[in-house]
């Protein structure tokens, strides 16, 4: 995949997000997967749910701390991949000003797929009657 | 009988939907299940399913609330002129997010049971759903202990109230939530306070209203334990009443009939608490962020319940902002259990919205 640029939207209706104090929730109603994201990715997602481009967020980031510049891409990209955000149109082009800088840490997705087998169960796999609900059996050989 | 596919979905659920209302078995069941803020007219062949609703359901309240009404036409296929449960196309694959968004799409809310094919579909603008069986009790194992669960899940949605997957504990009519997935805990911490002095309304899943204060209503009324959760909290299998082992070999039993007055109807809830087994000694309750209190409650929530997963999340992310958030280190002894929560109920101002 090339660098990523443009303006790039949260994935609704499949993903829904919330934010609590700079700290998200996301899920992923596709695939049952949901995502904590804190520090500076909290702060990253924010950017991309205001519309700033992606230009927009390297730029700002780059301005006070070039050596994160990688991992925001990294980032980003990990968003793409997960079908988190897709394309937009327009979108905020002017460059990100952080009131507050940003810490020294990559922003990071935590991932939790646990209850993934939720989504997944289906005539295809079988199920399993787990601790509540059912639950994706493991496929024998 | 042809497989349903996602293209035929819509159609197949409103086609068993009047069938449904055109059915007249010769011999039904009629029951008018009183629960908080809902009555759902029940109407199933004899016998089985509304047995199941009378055991499992708490009987109506002194003084129920104002409730909307929908009505469950359950029908299985050995009963004459009801035929069986349409098989899903399999080779076309399967989705629960485009099976939600089909139904959805033409305002309806359903489920599909792959292992013993049965149909639940719910219509929210009319209230009225209808249960295709393959036989009378041939509901999926881990309902058979929260029965119509789906029904009451869509009626409420679609009336401002949440059907939740949460513990709780009480006292004195104030409450908290319990959240977490299955095994965290919340099972364990609700016996362990009822059985030293609280109440609950509910150790699975309780119905959530928010007008103002947040307030949880009871549903169920069994309590579920495996042996070794019996045996942390001081219990035998054969100390409880009426118990019977569960498809996930648990025992279910009536939680009143154990500690009368532990089961109540109602709990103000005035924070989220999530418990954590940790095996120490001391039971402590800590502060956390209202961001991890979302992520305990609002997805095992939402992928646990078809339809209506957006509203759901919206709603129990509002309920994580508002109130505040614990962690509840869980030690051994269930009286200090009990003793930490009666601290925390000590300390915990009053949920103003």
């Amino acid at each position: 995949m090339g660098e990523l640029s443009g303006h790039w939207v949260i994935n609704a209706p499949d993903v829904v997000t919330e934010t609590f104090q700079g700290q998200s929730v996301v899920l992923d109603l596709s695939s049952g997967h949901y995502y904590s994201l804190g520090g500076n990715a909290g702060r990253i997602w924010s950017l991309l749910i205001d519309g700033y481009s992606i230009e927009s967020i390297v730029d700002g980031v780059g301005a006070g701390r070039s050596d994160l510049v990688p991992g925001v891409r990294s980032f980003l990209s990990e968003l793409v991949g997960r079908k988190l955000i897709r394309p937009g149109e327009g979108g905020r082009p002017e460059p990100v000003v952080f009131a507050e800088p940003l810490s020294g840490e990559p922003p990071a997705l935590v991932v939790y797929d646990d209850l993934a087998e939720l989504i997944y169960a289906d005539p295809i796999h079988d199920v399993d009657e787990g601790q509540g609900w059912p639950v994706q059996r493991p496929a024998t050989p | 009988m042809r497989p349903v596919s996602l293209a035929g979905l819509p159609a197949y659920a409103r086609a068993l939907l009047a069938e449904a209302e055109a059915f007249a078995p010769a011999e039904t069941d009629r029951e008018a299940l009183v629960l908080p803020g809902l009555t759902i007219d029940l109407t199933a062949g004899r016998g089985a399913l509304t047995e199941l609703c009378r055991a499992q359901l708490v009987p109506p309240a002194a003084e129920p609330m104002p409730a909307v009404r929908a009505s469950v036409l359950a029908f299985d296929a050995t009963m004459a002129g009801w035929p069986a449960p349409a098989p899903w196309d399999t080779e076309a694959g399967f989705s629960a997010r485009a099976f939600d968004a089909s139904l959805t799409g033409e305002g309806l809310r359903g489920f599909y049971y792959h292992d013993a094919p049965s149909w639940q579909i719910f219509d929210p603008a009319t209230g009225r759903g209808v249960y295709s069986l393959p036989e009378p009790l041939a509901v999926p194992p881990w309902e058979r202990g929260a029965p119509l669960r789906l029904f009451m899940h869509w009626a409420y949605a679609a009336s401002g109230r949440r059907f939740t997957h949460a513990a709780t504990l009480g006292l004195d009519g104030r409450g908290v939530l319990l959240v977490g997935g299955s095994g965290s805990g919340k099972s364990g911490t609700t016996l362990s306070g009822v059985l030293h002095g609280l109440t609950s309304v509910g150790d699975d899943y309780v119905m959530l209203e928010r007008n103002g204060p947040i307030v949880a209503r009871a549903l169920f009324r069994t309590f579920k334990q495996d042996a070794p959760g019996l045996d942390r909290v001081g219990l035998r299998p054969e100390d409880l009443p009426s118990a019977e082992l569960n498809w996930a070999g648990k025992y279910e039993f009536d939680a009143a009939a154990l500690v009368p007055g532990g089961l109540v109807d109602t709990l103000a809830i005035d924070a989220i608490v999530i418990p954590e087994i940790t095996g120490g000694s001391t039971t402590e309750i800590v502060p956390t962020s209202s961001q991890i209190a979302a992520l305990r409650l609002a997805p095992s929530a939402v992928f646990q319940l078809p339809g209506d997963r957006e509203e759901g999340f919206r709603f129990f992310s509002g309920l994580a902002r508002s109130l505040p958030a614990y962690r509840a280190r869980l030690g051994r002894d269930p009286a200090d259990v009990a003793a930490a929560f009666r601290r925390l109920f000590a300390e915990l101002p009053r949920h103003v919205d």
